[in-house]
């Protein structure tokens, strides 16, 4: 009896264990059950942020592009209306030669009339050709027509060009990664930054012999543009831009060295946080070497500086030739730190 | 005005721009109503053919290499006070340009590129009109100075008009 009551209680014992034991179990799996819950409710709220980031960052990049457009319009502007005023009064110029002309040919059909039929007149026809080819000073207009006209057509080929090259920067858009020839796009970069280059710089392009480099050309235009535009405005009076390209193993990069005012180390330390500028209010957004940053940082590249105070830096752009090992945003890097 | 008339009589005028479609536009609208356009690619060599030469009016671009536009002007306004100055720029928006011009280099007129037909010519015929013995008298001033410190350069010595134009880079 004994044992048997021993068992009883042992079993009950055991089952009360039991019973505990599930009931713990139940509350730990609701307590996992609602970590779970939150951890996934918190796991999409970080998805959510991240997603913003994402596009603030993708709006930086943007707003800075925006930025150095602007900057660069009125300069386009001006390179723009240049040819475009000598171009309108060469036409100008132009239609008054051919109503001269025109009077001419009148003046010259009627003295082969006159010829034609044996006419009196014939002699004065001539005189009045002779007298007309000096009032319109014929061997001048004739002479300068062509002149006219070649300089007319350099005025608008130069027009054609700064416009289609203002369109291809602002639409070569980043989501494209593609092989780009980076001299043509350096190329096409100084022919947009141009009015704020030449009066300050001498461009020397010392391109090297590079093959395609993968690359989203759109964002690289944008560094290289905002490299040039401060190379020229870290330029006093009158200095010089050296654009170099080259290979260095399985990287490609690409050197823009300027002989202007240089920075301090302290400066270089800064200059590619976001909104740190040493330019005057109004002269820059404190944004361009910052996207430049990221920008590199989306092709597994990067963007290094040499600078000395007082005579010049140089910033090198380098990645991988085949281009980044995965397509993603700018800035997928930062936000996986 | 008349083509054919002589030299001496031609309107002189100096146009200073670093464009050469621009030197030559200016020299061909104004040269077919009989002025005489000497040229120059940059403000030094602008203002010594100023020093050396009767120029009646002067048309000078902004954005330049070296010296600027305006700084040219107000040189010139020194140099030869009584050459009309006009400004001929596509900066005519920009008050860093346009307010030193008006008012430091006392400018007769803002010209913007592209500049609607005719505004070249109507300048010169503005310039003479509004000062009918101005033009005369330019001429003899310039000449008096001239005659005065460089006798050799006095009006009239030279068929060709300057041009400072280099061979094309």
């Amino acid at each position: 009896m004994m044992e048997t009551a021993q068992l009883n209680e042992a079993l009950n014992r055991e089952r009360r264990a039991r019973c505990d034991a599930e009931r713990r179990l139940e509350v730990v799996t609701r307590e996992l059950t609602d970590a779970n819950r939150s951890l996934v409710a918190a796991n999409e709220e970080l998805a959510g942020v991240m997603a913003e980031l994402q596009s603030a960052q993708s709006k930086l990049v943007q707003s800075d592009k925006l930025a150095c457009i602007g900057q660069l319009a009125a300069g386009v502007a001006h390179e723009v209306n240049n040819p475009v005023g000598y171009v309108s009064s060469n036409l100008n110029t132009l239609g008054e030669y051919v109503e001269d002309l025109l009077k001419y040919i009148t003046a010259c059909r009627d003295l082969v009339t006159a010829c034609v039929n044996h006419d009196d007149t014939a002699p004065e026809s001539a005189r009045a050709v002779a007298e007309l080819a000096d009032a319109i000073d014929l061997n001048h207009v004739v002479e300068d027509i062509e002149v006219l006209l070649a300089e007319s057509n350099e005025g608008l080929s130069r027009v054609r060009k700064i416009v289609g090259d203002l369109r291809d920067f602002a639409h070569v858009d980043g989501p494209d990664l593609g092989p780009c020839d980076l001299n043509a796009l350096m190329d096409k970069t100084i022919s947009v930054a141009w009015n704020e280059l030449k009066y300050k710089a001498d461009v020397v392009r010392a391109y090297g012999e590079i093959p395609m480099a993968t690359c989203y050309a759109g964002r690289i235009g944008q560094v290289l543009l905002n490299l040039l535009v401060n190379a020229a405005q870290a330029i006093e009076q009158r200095g010089e831009i050296r654009i170099q390209t080259g290979v260095d193993g399985d990287d490609i990069w690409i050197d823009v060295t300027d002989t202007g005012c240089g920075m301090s180390a302290e400066t270089m330390d800064h200059i590619f946080e976001p909104f740190f500028t040493t330019k005057e209010v109004g002269q820059g957004t404190g944004l361009g070497l910052h996207v430049a940053y990221q920008i590199m940082r989306s092709h597994d590249g990067a963007i290094t500086v040499t600078s000395e105070s007082g005579k010049g830096s140089r910033f090198r752009l380098q990645w991988p030739v085949a281009g980044p090992k995965e397509e993603g945003p700018i800035d997928d890097d930062a936000n996986a730190r | 005005m008349n083509r054919s008339c002589g030299h001496e009589h031609r309107y002189q005028v100096l146009c200073i721009d670093d464009e050469p479609g621009m030197r030559q536009a200016v020299r061909r609208e104004l040269s077919r109503i009989g002025c005489q356009v000497h040229c120059a690619d940059n403000g030094v060599e602008g203002l010594a053919i100023l020093g050396a030469t009767p120029i009646q009016l002067l048309i000078c671009d902004a954005a330049m290499p070296g010296m600027n536009g305006v700084d040219v002007l107000m040189a010139a306004a020194t140099i030869s006070p009584e050459t009309t100055r006009v400004l001929l720029t596509a900066h005519c928006a920009n008050p860093e340009v346009v307010v030193p011009a008006v008012n430091g280099a006392r400018i007769y007129r803002l010209i913007a590129k592209p500049w609607p037909d005719g505004s070249l010519r109507r300048l010169v015929m503005d310039v003479i009109g509004a000062h009918p013995r101005k033009w005369a008298e330019q001429r003899e001033k310039v000449n008096e100075r001239l005659v005065t410190s460089a006798p050799d350069q006095a009006l009239g010595g030279e068929d060709d008009a300057h041009d400072g134009n280099r061979p094309a880079q």
